[in-house]
């Protein structure tokens, strides 16, 4: 009687521990040995992310295999091996439409609606790594912000520019004034082949606001870019910047990695980049003098648009579901997404603000991001191109190259429209997509 | 006698089998997957006929400019690197003064990974701080400074000519060897006869290289059809889509998932490719005198 007392009496006080403790005993699981993969494209994973892997293994034993691929294979390759039944235990990315339509991660990956993150994770990111409802993803970027054009105040307003320009017109004219004060008004890295696209989806919000269902529209196959007069009014006016030499002699060659350098030098006015960038411009080794204050973030009024770009979509991370350290994989996530994991990002990730997970840590905005975001609100911010436009993403170094090739004449405006047409009209067949049938 | 030297007709099944394996049956099926709505997007195939070789040339996309590339750069490189060969293997096939050492040098950079060289040549070539460019401000010459690779009048041309400095080289060793394989007695009879020296190469150097030009032209006629990683070491196929070549082009409709397209373009090339090569041995051995 008394034995079976006492065992009762521990099994109770198991069973109150058990939650209680849970967390700790997560974490010191022996789980020796174990080594889970995670693929992802360049430039996904933060070197703090990697920092925190280590530490992860510090803990539970488990070894974070990071494998970073090419950003131009990384989709053929993640799709080869979701196909083949291969994938690594954790797979990154792009949140949005292609989660469902591309990669099938209803079928690919586990859900994460019951994870302890769930609930602090934000509604808008999970919309966008859910399939009917049920949210299989995570995503693990800031996408609190997006990028904007931070601008050098004191080179514009030596250059006469009065007024942040809030039109076209007024930009072009501010950037004439700071090419004939001697300075090259934009930095654009086009030789990566990537970022030019940017330039324009961030303004493409415009779009639907000028014409309410444009895009609606589109992913209904009853409209097209080709014949969108404002989408190539928008290209258009990006190629102006570029004939007019507003990017620079050796735009064609400039390189992302060199941007924050060539703006802490004074030599290029502005660039397209992450609010966050300011902190790294002033600490970058280059920086001739410059102070947080002294740069300014405005919006690049592509057919004057001044609607603020929201871009809930970045690199997520999704659980295979054929992998066999699904439990491992999830431990990780649980590690990365503690309030500690993420202020520890955010405080060496130079261009990481916050995350799209509110577990109680402290975001870095600095007072430009604050000031600046405080001008929108719902109703004059919208979503950029590639979150709302299907078969959009998916095309996007190729769009990068048509743009490039717009630049240098060898295209029209709406000959890059035409072939963005042609693109999801193969994406869509081959995706089956019935409005394409 | 003659028969013992002669090793069994069933030796070369191993050999044959592997081939088969690793070579030829993934070409056919290569050709049968073009016929396919094979893609990245579905875990189905299902006949296709010929849907994707008329999407691809059906004048809609930029494909006939990537072939009319690919020929001009085949064209191009062949001519320069015969000819640059041809020169050096004259050259060093004489009995000159550290003629190893020159030898070794103009070899160098065939030993080189194409996309080493490649991504060593993004770096003498970039026109803000690049070698090239540098020098040319050095010595005075800053007007003669290019954007070699993004200026869309001259990238392709700057992708050739790495690619000509790459594998002259080559060409040059095959043809030295070829030249130091001519019987001394040839030239001593024509210089008896008075011959100059254009007359001793025209009429002796020349025909007696035939062969091994021969297989030079058609190795580096397939070598220019097939070109992929310099380019892509290079530009990417930019600026714009300037220097885009039809495996750039089929590389980067495999990244976007669309398989059968890609299989299509590889498999017209391929057939492209066997055309060119018989109809150039036909050629260029016309008149070969068996032995």
């Amino acid at each position: 009687m008394k034995r079976k007392a006492l065992s009762v009496l521990l099994a109770g006080a198991m069973a109150v521990s058990m939650g209680t403790v849970a967390m700790a005993e997560e974490w010191t699981q022996d789980y020796s040995g174990t080594t889970i993969t995670l693929m992802a494209s360049q430039d996904w994973i933060e070197d703090s992310e990697q920092e925190l892997g280590a530490k992860f293994e510090e803990a539970t034993g488990i070894h974070v295999d990071y494998q970073i691929l090419p950003a131009d294979q990384y989709q053929d390759n993640l799709l080869n091996r979701l196909n083949n039944g291969e994938c690594t235990d954790i797979f990154m990315t792009q949140s949005g439409f292609a989660v469902d339509t591309t990669y099938h991660v209803d079928e690919n990956a586990v859900s994460l609606a019951d994870e302890p993150w769930a609930d602090a994770y934000s509604v808008f990111s999970a919309a966008q790594t859910s399939v009917d409802g049920v949210n299989y993803g995570l995503t693990y970027y800031d996408t609190t912000t997006d990028y904007y054009m931070i601008y050098n105040k004191k080179i514009l307003a030596d250059a006469g520019v009065t007024e942040v320009p809030t039109t076209f017109e007024a930009f072009e004219d501010a950037c004439q004034k700071v090419l004939d004060a001697g300075v090259t008004p934009i930095y654009e890295p086009v030789a990566d082949g990537w970022h030019q696209t940017m330039l324009w989806t961030a303004a493409a919000q415009i779009l639907d606001i000028k014409n309410p269902g444009t895009i609606e529209k589109l992913n209904k196959n009853e409209a097209t870019f080709a014949e969108n007069e404002d989408m190539k009014t928008m290209l258009e006016q990006l190629a102006d910047l570029a004939a007019k030499g507003y990017f620079g002699e050796y735009y064609m060659s400039d390189e992302f990695a060199n941007a924050e350098t060539n703006l802490a030098t004074g030599e290029y006015a502005m660039c397209f980049l992450k609010s966050g960038a300011i902190k790294s411009i002033v600490a970058n080794e280059a920086n001739a003098g410059y102070t947080e204050e002294d740069f300014g973030i405005m919006l690049l009024p592509l057919l004057d648009n001044q609607n603020l770009n929201v871009h809930p979509t970045g690199p997520s991370k999704f659980i295979y579901s054929k992998s066999e350290n699904i439990e491992a994989a999830k431990l990780y996530l649980q590690y990365i997404t503690t309030k500690d994991s993420l202020q520890y990002v955010i405080d060496n990730a130079s261009d990481v603000e916050n995350f799209p997970i509110d577990m109680g840590q402290t975001p870095e905005y600095s007072a430009t991001t604050t000031e600046f975001l405080a001008q929108f609100d719902d109703s004059t911010s919208g979503m950029v191109l590639q979150d709302v436009a299907t078969y959009f993403n998916e095309q996007w170094m190729e769009i990068s190259a048509n743009i490039a090739a717009m630049f240098i004449g060898d295209m029209t405006a709406e000959e890059v429209l035409q072939a963005i047409d042609d693109g999801r009209a193969q994406l869509a067949a081959a995706a089956g997509d019935e409005a394409w049938q | 006698m003659n028969k013992r030297k002669v090793y069994p007709w069933y030796f070369v099944l191993v050999p044959l089998l592997i081939y088969c394996v690793f070579s030829v049956i993934p070409g056919i099926m290569g050709i049968a997957y073009s016929f396919t709505d094979w893609s990245a997007y579905g875990k189905e195939l299902h006949f296709v006929g010929w849907k994707n070789f008329l999407e691809v040339f059906n004048g809609k996309g930029d494909y006939l400019k990537y072939i009319t590339n690919t020929m001009l750069f085949t064209a191009v490189t062949v001519v320069a690197k015969m000819l640059f060969g041809l020169i050096l293997a004259v050259i060093l096939a004489k009995n000159i003064k550290g003629k190893n050492f020159h030898r070794a040098v103009m070899y160098l950079p065939s030993v080189l990974p194409i996309l080493v060289t490649g991504l060593t040549f993004t770096s003498i070539l970039n026109p803000k701080n690049g070698f090239l460019n540098e020098f040319l401000r050095a010595i005075g010459l800053g007007k003669l400074t290019q954007m070699w690779l993004t200026n869309p009048k001259i990238a392709f041309w700057s992708v050739m000519g790495v690619d000509i400095w790459r594998g002259t080289g080559y060409i040059m060793t095959l043809l030295i060897v070829g030249i130091l394989a001519i019987p001394k007695v040839y030239y001593e009879a024509a210089s008896i006869d008075g011959a100059s020296w254009w007359a001793q190469f025209k009429y002796v150097t020349m025909p007696m290289l035939r062969q091994t030009l021969s297989v030079c032209i058609v190795l580096n006629v397939i070598y220019g059809l097939k070109i992929f990683d310099m380019v892509y070491a290079l530009t990417n196929g930019g600026p714009g889509k300037r220097t885009e070549v039809l495996y750039t082009a089929v590389y980067k409709m495999m990244s976007k998932g669309l398989y059968a397209q890609a299989t299509a373009i590889s498999s017209v090339l391929f057939i492209f490719m066997l055309i060119v090569g018989f109809f150039m041995v036909k050629i260029l051995t016309r008149n070969e005198v068996v032995e």
